[in-house]
């Protein structure tokens, strides 16, 4: 291990209990540690956006491409600029081109990924739960397979009542009823649903733990290990 | 303030872009490719903007100070901020975002904290899930609760064992019920979704003016 | 010293008042009086009445409202202003009708007669010397006998006996506060003085009841997973059967020598201990297989943890950058550069992270893990490690555009955190799969692990995540039944008088 990695393990070490003293409360050394950890951080993002896009797709096509690639990227030169005028405020409605541009792009990029990647695939996998075609030859429980059918079918139909907020004034009295039953029976599949992500997001920070005790504790030995050659 | 050159552009543009996922044409193929690799190259320089930004605002409170509404820890704060910026900037830029020195920066700065922040979560979670109940006591938050206590259980080894049956409940919740609310879920985001960017696409609502 | 009352506001006035000195209400007629019933200041106090106006009538001899209109003139043309026009000239021809005209304008005529009036205008004459009778009765059904509205029924009197005088009352110029009032009165006033004042912050308790049951637990998880970091004990058997993740570990065995392989690197370095021990065994599974890499990311911390990753979990294995994987870099945009790489990769990230072409083009050979690739659909598989469900809804809704309509046989396979495994599911569990593999967490790959035979990190790390996993599933568990429990021991014994139970 060189000096450079025995630094860098000691700066981590100190970094991870300054973020661990949040647990007494917020202090001054936390926050230390958060802001050193955003001006990396914000650091790395405009390298990556220079090396990885400005560089090669902007700048280099401008300096080094032929006619067309020339003409191409100088239309993203002029919106890009527009768009540094953001930063000032007497300026940004300039950036207002380039941002419609944006949004224009990310908001069909979007809706277009919805439709085609999520709501006719899932809605037909919904009812694919259905097809036994298939499912013969892989599960001999097919009884199983139906009941476990209905009871996902029944719960996506109950969670995406729940989430209706229409009017339902206009509903008849016993139609609106059973909707509210519907709604309510929604509620448990999603309780159910968060319930499982919560003890993913447990788990998650769980290892997150475990990595940080086992780097320490590793750091430890090591250092130890080095003053204390016979242990 | 309604500019109606900027409402034709956003909603051209992204009607390129949609008809894209539906139609095989070329040379709308084309066209398309255009516009979202210039979107793809000014989300990169709005990271940029943004980036100058926060450089700005710090180094505002560091070289005012107290003349600028900061106090004497916020001035460190910021100085801490503005320090780190500028060190990776330069060590990444000059020397390339791979090189040991640039890693070095990343292994054992911004990678601990990240790491540790996640860690106290795990604290955190324990606790509010042991409060959950009293906060707030109804048939939900014990399903909810009662769903998070078996997964965790069952997720690992209990007691030091993988009990049989065990894997099979978890694998069973996963598949069927937690599975129909989340299917229920994303297909509720995706109309969503659908709903927010249609609005965007006709005009409805215009974000970027002003 | 006797006033005259006003029957609006019912206040007192002078005795020669003409009108009210409050209201302005009028206290005399508006019509010349009749000699004999002149009023004189020594009259006594009254009170003017609407009778004085309108005369009491009763109701059966209600007057005749009919007007008599005079005998039409011979010559039916004559306008009337025609024929006073007439009379000034002369009147020797003037109509009968208008002869009483020519006879009021001689000069010789003296002392003016008094005018004759109808019978009913003369029953309308008010009395003047009407004293106050005693209120109307209230009842609504008596009919109205006198006033504007006499003879009608359900009307409100006016009779001055229906309004009754009083005295006026004297309001005080002093509010009525209560205690509270002035209390919050005296709050609100401290407050407007003090508002711009800044105020000395109150000193923070610094220790909290809340942080001794975070230190709590946070002292038993330290010791719960110290004890494997201390000694390295690994007795816990790794996860038996996943289907998703053996089905990802038989999608990598079916994957030919040299398959060229894309990995997207897309968390937060934050989650990089459980997604890199997780997707340790199924990468190292990949470079047994001998696939080629190529390495992509739409965070701008993902080509650093990409790197990292090869250099510390993979150090076992001979791959070289720029032979056996290639890091291709960052794609900014979520959505978009997704949609942008995955519509073109080449043009969308021609160089890798540290400035060599990368792909194969006419004017050059590409690096080895490019070879043959031109876009996305040539990759044998493509595998993304995420830590955020948009992110990964994002990577299957951008590929199912391109690889659905294609109908290729590229396989797009996760390698999630545990956090992403219930919202991914449902895109596995699709008809046709939207997603062919995946290993979740560190349960999946330890699950993963066994399949290969070769534990790896998540190895290392099973023992103490199945103890910290017990500890807080039961502090969790224990915190809810105290919740319960914990009002109902509490709740005081009933006293006397009181239902017990």
């Amino acid at each position: 291990m060189t000096w450079l990695d025995t630094a860098g393990a000691l700066v981590g070490f100190l970094l991870t209990l300054m973020v661990f003293s949040y647990l007494i409360g917020d202090n001054p050394l936390y926050r230390l540690a958060v802001h050193l950890f955003i001006g990396v951080a914000a650091g790395y993002a405009a390298i990556m956006a220079i090396n990885t896009v400005i560089l090669p797709r902007l700048i280099l096509p401008l300096i080094g491409g032929n006619r067309d690639e020339r003409l191409l990227a100088l239309v993203p030169v002029v919106l890009g600029w527009l768009l540094l005028t953001k930063i000032s405020s007497r300026l940004a409605p300039l950036g207002s081109l380039p941002m419609a541009l944006l949004v224009g792009v990310a908001a069909a990029a979007a809706v277009g990924g919805a439709v085609t990647g999520t709501i006719l695939p899932q809605a037909a996998a919904s009812i694919n739960l259905f097809d036994l075609r298939g499912e013969e030859s892989l599960n001999a429980d097919l009884g199983l397979h139906l009941v476990n059918g209905v009871i996902v079918l029944f719960g996506t139909a109950a969670t995406l009542a729940y989430f209706h907020f229409g009017d339902q004034a206009q509903m008849a009295p016993r139609v609106r009823g059973w909707f509210e039953g519907f709604r309510q029976a929604g509620q448990v599949f999603i309780a159910i649903t968060f319930g499982f992500l919560f003890a993913g997001v447990y788990s998650a920070a769980l290892t997150a733990l475990i990595e940080r005790i086992f780097t320490l504790v590793d750091l430890i030995k090591n250092f130890l290990g080095s003053l204390l050659p016979a242990v | 303030m309604k500019n109606p050159l900027l409402t034709a552009i956003a909603m051209a543009v992204g009607i390129v872009v949609l008809a894209g996922y539906f139609l095989a044409v070329d040379m709308l193929l084309t066209l398309r490719a255009i516009l979202i690799e210039w979107a793809t190259i000014l989300v990169a320089v709005a990271l940029i903007a943004g980036v100058i930004n926060l450089f700005a605002v710090h180094w505002r409170k560091v070289t005012r100070g107290s003349a600028g509404g900061a106090s004497g820890s916020t001035q460190i704060y910021s100085l801490v901020l503005v320090t780190g910026l500028s060190a990776t900037l330069i060590v990444g830029g000059w020397l390339g975002p791979t090189h040991p020195y640039a890693l070095w920066i990343f292994n054992n700065i911004q990678l601990p904290v990240e790491t540790s922040l996640m860690a106290i979560l795990a604290v955190v979670l324990v606790y509010a899930g042991a409060r959950l109940i009293q906060r707030r006591l109804n048939l939900l938050t014990v399903v909810f609760l009662l769903t998070a206590v078996v997964v965790l259980l069952v997720s690992g080894p209990l007691f030091g064992f993988d009990l049989p049956g065990l894997a099979e409940l978890r694998a069973w919740i996963g598949r069927v019920p937690a599975a129909a609310g989340a299917r229920g879920v994303i297909l509720g985001v995706a109309l969503g979704i659908v709903t927010t960017g249609l609005r965007l696409l006709a005009g409805v609502d215009r974000p970027y003016e002003g | 010293m006797d006033d005259l009352a006003c029957p609006m506001c019912g206040k007192a006035n002078p005795l020669d008042a003409e009108v009210c000195a409050h209201c302005q209400a009028r206290l005399t007629p508006l019509f010349a009086p009749d000699s004999d019933e002149q009023r004189t200041g020594e009259d006594e106090a009254r009170l003017a009445t609407p009778d004085d106006f309108f005369p009491a009538v009763e109701p059966e001899t209600y007057p005749d409202l009919t007007i008599e209109l005079p005998a039409p003139s011979s010559d039916e043309s004559v306008l009337p202003q025609e024929a006073a026009d007439e009379a000034a000239r002369g009147p020797a021809d003037l109509p009968q009708w208008l002869n009483w005209i020519s006879e009021a304008s001689r000069p010789d005529s003296g002392k003016p007669e008094q005018a004759s009036t109808a019978s009913w205008l003369e029953e309308m004459r008010p009395p003047y010397d009407q004293t106050p009778t005693r209120p109307a009765d209230s009842r609504l059904e008596r009919p109205e006998a006198a006033g504007p509205l006499a003879g009608l029924r359900g009307v409100l009197s006016a009779r001055p006996e229906a309004i009754r005088s009083r005295k006026t009352v004297v309001y005080s110029d002093q509010l009525k506060v209560t205690a509270n009032q002035r209390a919050h009165a005296d709050l609100l006033k401290e407050l407007l003085e003090t508002e711009g004042v800044p105020q000395p912050a109150p000193p923070r308790k610094t220790i909290r009841s809340e942080y001794f049951l975070r230190w709590g637990i946070l002292l038993v998880l330290l010791l719960v997973l110290l004890w494997p970091a201390l000694t390295g004990v690994r007795r816990a058997p790794l996860p038996v059967y996943q289907e998703e993740a053996a089905e990802l570990n038989r999608l990598v065995d079916q994957l030919p020598e040299k398959a060229p392989v894309l990995i997207g690197f897309d968390y937060d370095p934050g989650l990089s201990a459980e997604v890199e021990a997780a997707a340790a065994t199924v990468i190292d599974h990949l470079m047994l297989r001998g696939a080629y890499l190529t390495l992509v990311s739409t965070s701008p911390t993902g080509p650093l943890l990409a790197e990292r990753f090869m250099r510390i979990t993979q150090a076992g294995h001979s791959y070289a950058s720029g032979i056996n994987y290639v890091n291709l870099g960052y794609v900014p945009g979520g959505s978009v550069g997704l949609l942008n790489f995955v519509g073109s990769p080449q043009r969308s990230l021609p160089y890798t992270l540290d400035g060599t072409p990368a792909w194969e083009t006419a004017g050059q050979d590409g690096l080895p893990p490019l070879k043959g690739v031109a876009a996305i659909e040539d990759f044998a598989m493509i595998l993304v490690l995420v830590a955020d469900p948009d992110t990964a809804r994002a990577w299957v809704e951008q590929l199912q555009a391109r690889l659905g309509r294609l109908q290729t046989l590229t396989s797009l396979v996760m390698v999630t955190s545990a956090q992403v495994e219930p919202m991914i599911l449902p895109y596995y569990y699709a008809n046709p799969r939207q997603v062919h593999g995946i290993v979740a967490g560190l349960r999946g790959g330890a699950a993963y692990a066994r399949l290969t035979g070769r534990p790896g990190q998540p190895g290392r790390f099973w023992d103490a995540y199945g103890s910290g996993l017990l500890v807080s599933a039961l502090a969790i568990l224990a915190g809810g039944l105290v919740s319960v429990l914990l009002p109902l021991i509490m709740r005081p014994a009933p006293g006397e008088g009181e239902v017990g139970g």
